[in-house]
């Protein structure tokens, strides 16, 4: 059976990959939300 | 964004290598493993508060308010961090000496830095009614609470050493770890800082979002 | 602001005197000082019962029961200032270093005073053996001079938050934890008449800190004093 180590570490590894994930989507949502506004800023200098 | 998934697959190495590459610690077993995580955890949460006060510096120097924000957030997250060694802390101690708290100089310390943090979000909690005093005061605060910590750091295990034995495993001291333990150890270090430095990294550009008028729900 | 050479000590002294005087006429601090450093002897003595103690825990009650004491005692005379409103004449008048300056000594002769006597009530409720007496005198004024060091910045804050009173000891805690312990370790060194035998770093660090605390706070002071 599994031993109290390996739950352990699959626990511990679960976590990071949880809270990795989190902080990608929040990266994510905000190169968009970045990309969004630079394209905003590009247009109004143009106009 | 090629960094981060780099960090990521570097923590998932970490950890696997905390549990099975390094070998488990004479006397104190597979408990030991804790210790890489539980270091590079007190180590960031030092590092916050050093990076708060360069952000009250900042704030002094400017009275934007914005690196009080910074500030703020920095003690937050290092609070977080010193909360987590200090959990960690004691389970090894636990485990080591059959005491969750015996004062020892390393868990003292960083208890003294959770009180530090403490106390001052009681004194930001208190001074609600001016965002520039309560700013201004706030950075005197890290910056005046500074100085004690230097003084703990030489006094503190000169104090206790003589009532409480010194640990198996010294791990800031002497380095009696081996140098597969020692390797972990120090990856795990990096894996942490570059983790702090990304969080970081997030809130400034949120920062900077909501200063352009955006909007961001977390 | 320049500070002429010769007028800042008689400016300062003016602002001793003036607070010596306004303390005089209500003690506000002094009575809450001593009220709270009786509430703290006698309850410790109370429980401890006729049972000795060794130095090292009489050491630690007696700080404790200073500490609080201070606190107790400095919050109220910085906070009493700024709710009758001298404070803003003051702020107007003169400038920030000379008021640090003024309130830091006005602080420490308090403190000095009250502490001393509170050791002297210490001797009588609890009766700690040894024959270190000099010692621990010496002690207990170097250990309220860091008190004293750490708390007036930190009570010129407090005065304008809202939790006051309590709040100074929360944030004076970590910045006196050096100066608590060296003062415990040599206190209980004096108990035993060891003291001066033992000059140790704890009695170094006791010269030295409030030193260094007095310099941040004077440089500090500023800040947390003007609006």
């Amino acid at each position: 059976m599994i031993s109290e180590l390996q739950l352990v570490l699959v626990v511990v590894l679960v976590g990071w990959v949880g809270i990795f994930l989190y902080l990608r989507k929040i990266d994510q949502r905000l190169s968009r939300l970045e990309s969004n506004y630079d394209k905003k800023e590009w247009n109004e200098t143009l106009h | 964004m090629l960094v981060k998934y780099f960090l990521g697959l570097w923590m998932v190495l970490v950890i696997f290598a905390a549990f099975l590459y390094a070998p488990a610690a004479m006397g104190l077993g597979d408990y030991s493993r804790i210790i890489y995580f539980h270091v590079p955890m007190a180590w960031v949460g030092g590092v916050a508060y050093l990076v708060s006060m360069v952000y009250a510096i900042k704030y002094l120097q400017s009275e934007n308010l914005h690196y009080d924000r910074l500030a703020v957030f920095n003690a937050e997250i290092g609070t977080l961090f010193t909360i987590l060694a200090t959990i960690t802390g004691a389970i090894f101690a636990r485990v080591t000496w059959g005491d969750y708290w015996n004062w020892d100089p390393r868990q003292t310390s960083i208890f003294i830095l959770l009180l530090i943090y403490g106390a001052f979000f009681v004194l930001r909690s208190s001074l609600d009614s001016d965002g520039d005093r309560r700013a201004r005061f706030s950075a005197v605060y890290l910056l005046f609470a500074f100085i004690a910590v230097p003084f703990l750091v030489f006094i503190l295990p000169r104090v206790y050493a003589s009532l409480h034995p010194e640990p198996i495993i010294n791990v800031e001291g002497q380095l009696q770890m081996n140098t597969q333990m020692l390797i972990v150890l120090l990856a795990s270090l990096a894996g942490f800082s570059g983790l702090y430095a990304w969080i970081n990294q997030l809130y400034r550009r949120i920062v900077r979002l909501e200063d352009k008028g955006g909007e961001f729900d977390l | 602001m320049e500070i002429k050479s010769s007028g800042w000590v008689k400016r300062v002294a003016a602002l001793v005197v003036k607070d010596i005087k306004s303390e005089l006429r209500t003690r506000y601090a002094l009575n809450s000082l001593f009220m709270f450093a009786l509430v703290t002897l006698v309850v410790v003595s109370f429980t401890l019962g006729p049972m000795g103690a060794e130095p090292r825990v009489h050491a630690v009650l007696l700080w404790i029961a200073l500490f609080f004491s201070s606190m107790a005692g400095i919050s109220r005379g910085i906070v009493q200032e700024v709710e009758k409103g001298t404070a803003d004449a003051l702020r107007l008048t003169v400038p920030a270093e000379l008021v640090y300056v003024g309130k830091l000594i006005f602080n420490t002769c308090l403190l000095l005073i009250v502490n001393l006597l509170i050791l002297l009530f210490y001797y009588f409720f609890m009766s700690p053996t040894g024959n270190g007496v000099g010692g621990v005198i010496l002690v207990v004024m170097l250990g309220t001079i860091s008190l004293s060091g750490a708390s007036t910045l930190l009570s010129a804050m407090v005065a304008r938050a809202s939790l006051k009173g309590a709040l100074l000891p929360v944030l004076a805690f970590p910045i006196l934890l050096p100066a608590l312990l060296s003062a415990v370790e040599v206190t209980q060194l004096a108990f035993k008449g060891r003291l001066l035998l033992d000059w140790g770093g704890d009695l170094q660090m006791l010269v030295f800190y409030p030193l260094i605390l007095i310099t941040a706070s004077y440089l500090l002071f500023p800040l947390v004093w003007e609006d």
